[in-house]
């Protein structure tokens, strides 16, 4: 039998198809009421008074809080991925921990979205109008939205604790090695360039619930998190206080995530507390507005790259300085994802000597920074593709030849990338020998001239990468200033009739994991993945896990699953030899059944085994009755999944619109469990990353209002949008698991943006335009058109 | 203000204030979920039901506009079994998450209910209206291929 | 949103006395603008007075004259899939503009009468077809004006008291095509040019009505760009076309102004494909 390979329709489908899938703002609980907030209409400024008895006053109103009311019952969030080995600044937390701001705003708004009261009625319109009527006394206060501005001296200054707003200075490399190099080349490119803010946006904004049980004094979070276990545990130790017992974290199906599910957000504590203060549960449900304010935001860098090459296509040396712009508070992880999986990243899949990269981490009146699909590695890989695309041209080459010429060898594994990544396995060279031959790289000459009578202006553009992926080895992530273990785990219980229980530690926010995950149970246990349910996202239900972010569930989680199934039948081997009277080593076990080589007519099947083991009826010495087994994998490495994209664009000269009319991804991401969800991730990121390319930023005013805060001024990628994509896998299995996986669920944004920034720059050369920042909108391109004509 | 129409194939009577939309109404007073508000402001479509003989956004529509008319959401799609079209977004993974495939599933109904060999460009244009930051719409695009030519 | 009062009268009448004895009270069409801006709080309505129950301002009539007479309350949807609208010459032009409404649902919803009063594309089709709007108050008082008069800020617009019953558009026979770039977020356009166009028997253009729409400003005629489609459209270049466009946030007026002569190139050229 083979699951593990096969395109097994996703089991939760059909009930998303009728509409009956129950995600969190489609929960009701009984005597519900729910809380609306108020947040900052000011990107800095000063709270010098609230006035909330209007409001109190209200038809349906319950209760107006503020940080007043919350001192004392609730601590500030904490902040658990910091910039790793180097000094940091963070808010204060009580307990001596990063931290990561109030819960609402304590005397002061940082950012234009932030919670400053909340009301809680018996409706939700009740608890809208009622947060209109709250009277908040501002003063404004000078504000900063960007990061080398706010380290300037006299840049207004957000936190007591945090001196000229620098959280980290974060390097990694050999700074002296790379500025030899570059002194000493033949060649030198720099390049300037500014990786745009993205808002997110998954279609479903996020949701809270809480409840409190008086009489077990058990407090229910139903949210949208991405990381129940880890949620429930720095949330009732680090920011209510309450036993780790006295916590259940539900998260019912997700709608969508992509990086920004997986922090805490103020509602999560205040509905608890609120629930617990009130003796009613207590629900909050964000709106797009509200979302595109306050979830965290992606990217963000402002990059300088420096490479350094030989005449001939060799790099040997490359230093880049990026600004990250954190927002005004550290999100639960963001200040890692900007320095770690940015910096480390940025040799990309090449062989380049002398490498070194700082960020400067920062903070500013702007939503908070957390992750966005492929978050970091994105980042490096924009801008290391375009100076690499730079440098082919300053030295008459091929941009694809010059990629070629410095990969890593196919025989080098493991390598050492110099910052901190050692690369596991792969074929970086054959898989952008695919994309060029997908594309038709060849013939971009012959494309480029038919396009010409067309009136357009053709270019193609390479994208390759290599992205750190399964987050990760505990230890190591320890090193990366990770706090908080970075394991998975599952468990299989095997019912007696032979059915199977798998729950894992991962949440799925669309990625199929019921699915797929009982593929690999089903495959290691040789039954059909029909008799196997999977269970997640409730920390009553499931084993310990650390939830789904880093292209970890199925790198670090399905290793787990698949250890246990083995454990599974280990015992289960043990225990028919002990039956069939045999040493264990005669014992094979294929297709659901034990046999014994050499006995034809002795066999028990899975099903016996199990029925067996329940009945625990003259077992082996020493075994213990039934089948249930929990594993943890904490993997010795991270995993690195590679691939090339090559887009092909063509620009209407007289409008400045780009069309992306060709696109070739070829990825490798190891053995794929499920073929058809596989895809599914790719495709998804590909438009993800063409909606940053061609259309998506959060634009603020120097006041720290956001300018793009829904989505009549956000544009995200429509179905016209989608250009033809031939897609294509290499299969390099990873030493890191025993399946051999790598992540795969946010990979294919990587390159995107540098694939097509590279073929909108192509396109424009021989216009003599050198460089354009992201997003390639017309009238950008026209304007840039129109200058490089004088 | 009293209001009676039939929703899914249900007489429904009930009393709205006027300014409730449409989408409000389906889910809070008729319990039916699976539309939802993504935006409020019209771009995302996962708020797509059928009024009368078409598809529209219902977080632009009151409620009381639906007065005397036909509301199916999309609980009232699949008639036991799923349909076609369903079944084919099941087969070609055109879901992910699920959030935006209650307006998908409304908005592709009505496409083919009205036209129902599009091309390429009419399917796309048929889902204009409706976002999907999961599949990237290959998945979807996929899935009507399929149930209009029989080849995904 | 705010709350406010609704009714939905069953005759026109009944509907033209409610609007003129509550202040403030405004005629809903489909919605699709004003409930948008109802829930923004750009604007307050104590009461909306739902046009949606009068079966008298629904579909298209042909009048004695060829005169094609367009319900006020005919969705987009319906209007491009109206019989007597698709064998008229009107046909392609308005499906052109009625394609630029962002999807199939508004289009279910919009209604001719909002879109002209809207002043984008399908306004911009109207003006240059010599569309008319049919308008209706109380007692039985009524009047025509074109749309491009009424969309003019330079005339009073629609009384608050007043309704558009119909949208006249007469039988001519010129050739009509129109041409936009959308902005990615609404899909609305950044720029939209509508044209008429009639050819000699030689091919070269006879007349030529140009309309633009884009930002904020409403749907308009441009007889610059119209003296210029009219002489050799090919070689247009530098038209005084700066002050026409207003720059917001989207796009800037400069870059409207370069759309409206590459867009109305690309429409005449289309109208002229359409003639043969
Ligand atoms: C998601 C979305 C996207 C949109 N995108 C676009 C777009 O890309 N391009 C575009 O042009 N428009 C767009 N619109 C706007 C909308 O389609 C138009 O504004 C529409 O034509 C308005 O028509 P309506 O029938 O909905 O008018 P309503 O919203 O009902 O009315 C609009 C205004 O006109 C008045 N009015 C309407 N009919 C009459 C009448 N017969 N007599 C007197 N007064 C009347 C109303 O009182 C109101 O003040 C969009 C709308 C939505 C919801
Ligand atoms: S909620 Fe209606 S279109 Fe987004
Ligand atoms: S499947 Fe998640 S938004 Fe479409």
């Amino acid at each position: 039998m083979t699951a593990f390979g096969a395109d097994l329709k996703d089991r939760e489908v059909p009930g998303m198809l009728r509409g009956a899938t129950a995600f969190t703002a489609d929960i009701s609980l009984p005597r519900m009421l729910h809380l609306a907030f108020v947040r900052s209409e000011h990107g800095h400024a000063r709270i010098d008074s609230i006035d909330t008895a209007q409001a109190a006053a209200m038809p349906g109103v319950v209760t107006v809080v503020t940080q007043e009311d919350l001192a004392g019952a609730l601590m500030p969030m904490p902040c658990i991925w910091i910039p790793g080995g180097v000094e940091s600044h963070f808010p204060p937390h009580p307990y001596g921990v990063p931290g990561a701001g109030t819960v609402l705003a304590d005397g002061v708004v940082r950012f234009i979205g932030e919670p400053v009261a909340a009301v809680v009625a018996e409706t939700v319109e009740q608890a809208d109008e009622a947060a209109r009527a709250v009277v908040v006394g501002y003063t404004p206060l000078p504000a900063v939205t960007e990061p080398q501005a706010a380290l300037a001296d006299g840049a207004p200054q957000l936190h007591e604790a945090v001196p000229n707003n620098l959280n980290a200075l974060w390097t990694c490399g050999n700074a002296e090695a790379a500025d030899a190099a570059i002194a000493a080349a033949e060649v030198v490119v720099e390049l300037d360039l500014y990786n745009q803010r993205t808002i997110n946006n998954p279609m479903e904004p996020r949701a809270a619930i809480g409840d409190y049980d008086p009489i077990t004094e058990e407090y229910t979070l139903y949210a949208t998190t991405q990381s129940p276990h880890n949620h429930r545990f720095l949330l009732s130790a680090l920011v209510l206080g309450i036993p780790f017992n006295k916590l259940r974290v539900i998260a019912p199906p997700i709608g969508g995530s992509f990086g920004t599910k997986g922090y805490l957000y103020p509602d999560m504590p205040l509905v608890l507390h609120l629930a617990h203060k009130l003796g009613r549960p207590v629900r909050w449900a964000d709106t797009r507005e509200g979302l595109m304010r306050s979830t965290v935001q992606g990217r963000d860098h402002r990059q300088h790259i420096t490479l350094a090459g030989t005449r001939d296509g060799r790099i040997t040396g490359l230093r880049c300085t990026s600004y990250a712009n954190l927002g005004a508070y550290p999100s639960t992880i963001g200040p890692g994802v900007a320095t770690a999986l940015m910096g480390r990243s940025i040799t990309g899949p090449y062989e380049i000597a002398s490498a070194f990269c700082e960020v400067h981490a920062v903070f500013t009146n702007t939503v908070p920074l957390g992750a966005q699909r492929g978050s970091g590695r994105a980042e490096a890989t924009m801008i290391t593709e375009r100076v690499i695309d730079l440098y082919a041209r300053e030295i008459g080459a091929d941009p694809a030849d010059v990629r070629l010429r410095n990969m890593v060898p196919p025989d080098r594994f493991p390598y050492d990338n110099g910052l901190g990544w050692t690369y596991d396995s792969g074929d970086y060279p054959a898989a952008l020998r695919r994309a060029l031959e997908l594309a038709g790289y060849h013939k971009a000459e012959v494309l480029r001239r038919e396009a010409r009578e067309r009136g357009k202006l053709l270019g193609i553009g390479v994208g390759s990468f290599v992205a750190i992926c399964g987050v990760g080895p505990s230890t190591r992530m320890q090193a990366e200033g990770m706090l908080g273990g970075t394991w998975e785990s599952a468990n299989i219980r095997v019912h007696p009739n032979g059915e199977v229980a798998v729950t894992i530690g991962s949440t799925s926010t669309g990625q199929s994991h019921t699915t797929t995950f009982a593929q690999i149970a089903a495959d290691e246990l040789g039954i059909d993945p029909a008799a196997i349910v999977v269970t997640q996202a409730d920390t009553r239900k499931a084993p310990y896990g650390q939830g789904t972010y880093g292209s970890r569930s199925y790198s670090v989680g399905g290793p787990a699953v698949a250890i246990a199934a083995r454990q599974v039948i280990a015992k289960m081997r043990t225990a028919a030899a002990h039956f069939m009277g045999v040493s264990e080593d005669l014992i094979e076990y294929a297709d659901g059944t034990f046999t014994v080589q050499g006995k034809e007519d002795a066999a028990k099947s899975f099903q016996d085994m199990a029925m067996a083991l329940w009945y625990g009826w003259s077992l082996p010495p020493g075994m213990e009755p039934t089948v249930d087994v929990t594993t943890f994998f904490d993997p010795p490495d991270f995993n690195y999944p590679f691939g090339s994209h090559v887009a092909v664009v063509e620009i209407d000269e007289n409008t400045g619109q780009v069309e992306v009319v060709d696109y070739a991804a070829v990825h490798d991401v190891g053995p794929v469990g499920n073929p058809m969800v596989v895809t599914g991730q790719f495709e998804g990121s590909i438009v993800h990353g063409l909606g940053q390319a061609l259309m998506e930023q959060a634009r603020y005013d120097a006041t720290g209002a956001l300018l793009s805060a829904d989505l009549t001024t956000y544009a995200m990628p429509r179905a016209h949008d989608l250009p033809p994509l031939e897609l294509d896998r290499t299969v390099t299995p990873s030493p890191h698991n025993p399946l051999g996986v790598k992540g795969a669920g946010e990979i294919a944004t990587v390159p995107v943006t540098a694939a097509v920034a590279n073929a909108v720059c192509d396109a424009l050369r021989e216009l003599g335009v050198r460089h354009i920042d992201m997003p390639f909108t017309p009238e950008k391109i026209w304007r840039a058109i129109n200058e490089a004509k004088g | 203000m009293q209001i009676s129409l039939m929703v899914n194939g249900v007489s429904v009577e009930t009393t709205v204030l006027p300014h409730v939309l449409l989408v409000d109404m389906l889910r809070d007073t008729c319990g039916l979920t699976g539309a939802k508000v993504g935006c409020g402001t019209g771009q995302c479509g996962t708020c797509v039901v059928q009024l009368g003989d078409r598809s529209v956004k219902g977080c632009q529509v009151l409620a009381v506009q639906a007065d005397g008319a036909e509301v199916t959401t999309v609980e009232g799609v699949a008639n036991g079994e799923l349909t076609p079209l369903q079944q084919a977004l099941w087969e070609e993974h055109g879901v992910q998450c699920g959030f935006c495939t209650p307006g998908m599933v409304m908005a592709l109904t009505d496409l083919l209910e009205h036209e129902p060999a599009p091309d390429e460009q009419a399917i796309r244009a048929g889902i204009a209206g409706n976002m999907c930051r999961c599949t990237g719409y290959g998945g979807v695009l996929r899935a009507v291929r399929k149930v209009v030519g029989g080849k995904p | 949103m705010e709350r406010l009062e609704y009714t939905a009268p069953s005759s026109l009448d009944d509907a033209l006395e409610a609007l003129h004895a509550n202040p403030g009270a405004r005629p809903l069409a489909g919605g699709h603008s004003l409930i948008l801006d109802l829930k923004s709080r750009v604007r307050r309505v104590p009461l909306l007075v739902d046009l949606g129950r009068l079966a008298e301002l629904r579909g298209v009539r042909r009048r004695p004259r060829g005169e094609l007479e367009i319900g006020s309350m005919t969705t987009i949807t319906e209007l491009v899939a109206d019989p007597l609208v698709r064998q008229s010459h009107v046909h392609g032009l308005l499906s052109d503009a009625a394609a630029t409404l962002p999807d199939a649902q508004v289009r279910n919803r919009g209604t001719i009468g909002g879109a002209v009063l809207a002043g984008t594309d399908v306004a911009a089709a109207l003006i240059v077809l010599d569309a008319e709007t049919h308008i209706r108050s109380r007692d039985g008082r009524h009047r025509r004006i074109s749309v491009e008069d009424l969309l003019d800020p330079a005339t009073p617009g629609l009384a608050p008291d007043e309704v558009i019953t119909a949208v006249g558009v007469s039988a001519a026979t010129a050739s009509g095509a129109h041409e936009r770039q959308p902005e990615p977020a609404t899909l609305t356009s950044l720029c939209g040019v509508a044209v008429s166009v009639t050819f000699r028997a030689d091919g070269a253009i006879d007349t030529c009505k140009v309309a633009v729409c884009g930002g904020r400003t409403p749907a308009r005629r441009l007889p610059a760009l119209e003296r210029a489609m009219t002489a050799i459209p090919e070689r247009a270049t530098g038209l005084p076309l700066d002050d026409v466009f207003e720059s917001d946030d989207v796009a800037s007026g400069e870059y409207r102004a370069h759309l409206a002569l590459v867009l109305a190139k690309r429409a005449v050229a289309r109208a002229r494909d359409r003639a043969i």
